[in-house]
C-alpha cells in the first residue's frame, strides 16, 4: 500500500507535466523588472491548420494586440516572441520562455534589450487572439505611383508612394522618402475606405492618410511621423492619358 | 630667493584656484583644468549625498567645493574629505553652477532670485530678484501631444551659471534677460532682453559677454554698457520647436566663439564680428554640451546620436569620433591628457585626449541597478520601455524615469588628480 502511495505521489508531477502542453487560452501575467512590474495579457490559440497564433497587450507601454510569433509549444513548455514592439536593434525582439509550467500557471524568463526578468502568468479564460490587420485592395484609379513633398526642420523631403494590388492579399505600397538620404519604409498596411487612402509603416511610426479627389487627380492629406503631422498632397508621378 | 620662490608658488596656486572657481574653469569657459587627469579609476574617494539631483557642477576655492542641488540648497563641502562646511537653503532647485570671487559665492535658483553668499559661512550678503524663472515651453514641443498644449521642456535642466569679471557678475534668466550686477553690492548695472529663456551660461572675454538664448539667437553684449555688439541666428523649428535654441554655453578662445545649438550644429563664430566661421552638423542631434577647447581642438558630445567628437578649431574638420551609448548633455572637461564626460545613462567616461578612446568608466549605483529597465543591458536608453506614447504627461514621466539611473548632467571639476562630479542620484562624487 505504502509502495503504491509513493509510486502514485511520484507520478503526480509527471502526470501534471504531461497534461500541460496546451497553453490555449487567455493568460494574465506580470514581468518582475527591478522596481517595476510590467503587466500583460497574452492569448494563445491554434488556427484551423493547427499552427499557434497569439497576441499580447501591455498597458502603459502602448502595446495592444501585438502579434506573438513564433510561438513554440513543446511537451516541456512554451516560448514566444513579440513582433514589432519592445524590440531593440542590438538585442532583437522581446522573448518569453517558460521554465515551470502547469495547466493554470506558467513561470519563466522574459528577455528584452539584453535584460532578463522572471515572468509569471495565470490562465484566466479562453483565448481572444487579436487578428492581424490585413491590407485591402485599392481602386483602379488609386492604383498608381504618387509623389509629393513636405518640409521638416527647414529641409524639403520628397515622398513617393507606389500602390499596387496583389490579388487576394490586398494592396501593397512602396513608400520612399528622399531628404538628405533615401529612406525606404517597410509598409505593413495599405487600406482604402471610401475615398480615404491609408498607408502605414508601423515599425517606423510613419503613416500617410489622404482623401482621393478624382477631379483633381490628387490625394490630399497628411503624413504622420511619430507625433508630428504635416500636410502632404500626392499627385500622380506621370500624367494619365485622358 | 627661497621667499621669492615660495611667493611665486603661492601665486600659481592662487591663480589655479581662481581659474577653477566658476563654471567651465574660467571666464572664457574653456573647460580646461590644470590638474593631471587620472588615466585609471581607483576608487570613490568620497560621496556627498544631497536631497535631490545634482545638475550643478562643482567649483573650488581654498579647498572648498561649492555646488547646488535640486533639493534647493547651495552646499560648501571640504574637498579633502567630503564633509559639509555649510549649506544655504534657497526657495527652489539650484541647477546652476556657482562662481566664487572675492570671498563671495554667486548662484541663481529656480526661486527666481540670484544670491551672493559669504564663501566662509554661507550667510547671504545680498540677493537680487529677477522677473522669475521658468523653463522653455512651446506648443507641440518635441511633437508632444495634444498639439495645442503648451508644454515645459523636461530637457531644460540647467539654470544659467554666472561669470564674474572686473567686479561684475553676469548671468542669464528664465525671464529672458541677461543681467549684469555689481558683484559687491548686487546693484543692477544693466539688463539685456532676449526673446526667450536664457539658461545658457555667459562667457566673458575682452570686455564682451557672449551668450545664447532659447530665442535661437546668440548675442555678443558689451560688458560695460549692456548694448548688443552683434547677433548670430541659429536654426528655427516652427513645427516642434525641437531644432532651435542655445542651451549650450559658449567657449571663447583666440577670438572665436564656439557654441553648440539645439539646431544640431556646433558653431564657430568670429568673436569680433559675429560672422560664422564654420559649423559642424549632427543630423538632428542636439549639441547641449558646452565645448571644451584646447590646443586647436574643440571637444563636444551630442544628445540623440550619443557621440563624442573632437574637431579642428580652425576648420571644423572632424578629428576624432567615438560612439557612446547614451545622450550627452554634460560638458566635457580636459585635465592633462584625459577628457572627462558625463553621460545621461549614469556614467562618467574618461577618454584619451588624442584618440578619444575610453580609458575608464565610472557607473553610479543607480545606473547599475537599472531601475525599471531604463537602460538596455549595454547601457543605452531602452526606448520601448521609456516612451510608451507622446500624449499628455507620459513623456514627462518618462523623462523623470530616464534620469533615475543617476544621469550625469554636471560638468566634471578636476583638481589635484581628483574628479568631482554630480549625479541625478543626488550625490556629489569625488573620484580618484
Amino acid at each position: 500500500m505504502l509502495r503504491t502511495t509513493i509510486a502514485t505521489l511520484l507520478c503526480v508531477p509527471a502526470l501534471a507535466f504531461a497534461t500541460v502542453t496546451v497553453p490555449e487560452g487567455r493568460w494574465e501575467g506580470v514581468i518582475r523588472v527591478p522596481d517595476r512590474e510590467l503587466r500583460f495579457t497574452a492569448d494563445f490559440a491554434r488556427d484551423r491548420g493547427g499552427a499557434w497564433a497569439g497576441s499580447i497587450t501591455m498597458p502603459g507601454l502602448s502595446v495592444q494586440g501585438a502579434a506573438l510569433s513564433p510561438i513554440v509549444v513543446s511537451e516541456t513548455g512554451i516560448a514566444f516572441t513579440v513582433v514589432n514592439a519592445l524590440g531593440n536593434a542590438t538585442h532583437g525582439p522581446a522573448t518569453f520562455r517558460s521554465q515551470r509550467i502547469s495547466t493554470e500557471r506558467i513561470v519563466g524568463e522574459m528577455r528584452q534589450a539584453g535584460n532578463a526578468a522572471e515572468f509569471v502568468m495565470q490562465r484566466i479564460g479562453s483565448a481572444r487572439v487579436e487578428p492581424p490587420r490585413r491590407s485591402t485592395r485599392v481602386s483602379a484609379s488609386v492604383e498608381d505611383e504618387w509623389v509629393g513633398e513636405y518640409e521638416l526642420g527647414g529641409y524639403p523631403r520628397r515622398v513617393t508612394i507606389a500602390l499596387r494590388n496583389r490579388g487576394d492579399a490586398g494592396a501593397t505600397a512602396e513608400f520612399v522618402v528622399v531628404g538628405k538620404q533615401t529612406t525606404r519604409l517597410p509598409v505593413d498596411f495599405v487600406g482604402e475606405d471610401g475615398n480615404f487612402v491609408r498607408v502605414e509603416a508601423q515599425a517606423m511610426g510613419v503613416t500617410f492618410e489622404g482623401r482621393f479627389d478624382p477631379q483633381r487627380g490628387e490625394i490630399g492629406g497628411a503624413i504622420t511621423l511619430g507625433p508630428v503631422e504635416l500636410p502632404l498632397t500626392l499627385r500622380r508621378a506621370t500624367r494619365r492619358p485622358s | 630667493m627661497r621667499l621669492a620662490m615660495l611667493l611665486a608658488a603661492l601665486l600659481v596656486v592662487a591663480a589655479e584656484a581662481d581659474a577653477q572657481s566658476m563654471f567651465r574653469g574660467d571666464a572664457a569657459h574653456t573647460g580646461v583644468f590644470r590638474s593631471k587627469g587620472p588615466r585609471q579609476f581607483h576608487r570613490i574617494k568620497w560621496k556627498f549625498q544631497t536631497g535631490d539631483r545634482v545638475v550643478s557642477s562643482a567649483v573650488i576655492s581654498d579647498g572648498v567645493l561649492y555646488f547646488g542641488s535640486d533639493d534647493g540648497n547651495v552646499y560648501a563641502v571640504d574637498a579633502a574629505n567630503g564633509n559639509q562646511v555649510w549649506k544655504r537653503a534657497t526657495g527652489g532647485p539650484v541647477a546652476a553652477t556657482p562662481a566664487v570671487a572675492g570671498g563671495l559665492v554667486y548662484v541663481g535658483s529656480y526661486d527666481g532670485r540670484f544670491y551672493a553668499l559669504d564663501a566662509r559661512t554661507g550667510a547671504t550678503r545680498w540677493r537680487f530678484a529677477t522677473a522669475g524663472e521658468r523653463r522653455f515651453e512651446a506648443k507641440h514641443l518635441h511633437g508632444l501631444l495634444p498639439k495645442h498644449q503648451t508644454i515645459a521642456d523636461p530637457f531644460d535642466v540647467f539654470l544659467s551659471s554666472p561669470v564674474v569679471a572686473a567686479g561684475v557678475v553676469y548671468f542669464g534668466s528664465g525671464d529672458g534677460n541677461v543681467y549684469a550686477l555689481d558683484a559687491a553690492t548686487g546693484e543692477l548695472k544693466w539688463k539685456f532682453q532676449t526673446g526667450d529663456v536664457v539658461h545658457a551660461s555667459p562667457a566673458y572675454a575682452n570686455g564682451v559677454v557672449y551668450v545664447g538664448s532659447w530665442d535661437s539667437h546668440f548675442y555678443a553684449i558689451d560688458a560695460a554698457t549692456g548694448k548688443q555688439k552683434w547677433r548670430f541666428d541659429g536654426g528655427t523649428d516652427p513645427v516642434m520647436h525641437n531644432q532651435l535654441g542655445f542651451q549650450s554655453s559658449p567657449a571663447v578662445v583666440d577670438g572665436v566663439v564656439y557654441t553648440g545649438c539645439r539646431d544640431s550644429n556646433l558653431y564657430a563664430i568670429d568673436a569680433a564680428t559675429g560672422k560664422e566661421k564654420w559649423r559642424f552638423n549632427n543630423a538632428g542631434s542636439w549639441v547641449i554640451t558646452s565645448p571644451a577647447v584646447i590646443d586647436g581642438k574643440v571637444i563636444f558630445g551630442t544628445s540623440d546620436t550619443s557621440r563624442y567628437f573632437v574637431v579642428d578649431a580652425t576648420t571644423g574638420k572632424e578629428l576624432v569620433r567615438q560612439q557612446g551609448k547614451a545622450f550627452v548633455f554634460a560638458s566635457p572637461s580636459v585635465a592633462g591628457s584625459v577628457v572627462f564626460v558625463g553621460v545621461l545613462n549614469g556614467t562618467l567616461q574618461a577618454r584619451d585626449l588624442s584618440s578619444g578612446e575610453l580609458l575608464w568608466e565610472f557607473r553610479t549605483e543607480a545606473s547599475k541597478r537599472n531601475h525599471g529597465w531604463v537602460l538596455t543591458a549595454d547601457g543605452a536608453f531602452n526606448v520601448p520601455l521609456l516612451y510608451g506614447n507622446n500624449w499628455r504627461e507620459a513623456p514627462l514621466a518618462a523623462s523623470v524615469r530616464q534620469f533615475s539611473v543617476g544621469s550625469i548632467f554636471s560638468s566634471p571639476l578636476v583638481v589635484d588628480g581628483v574628479v568631482y562630479v554630480g549625479s541625478a542620484d543626488g550625490a556629489m562624487y569625488a573620484l580618484e
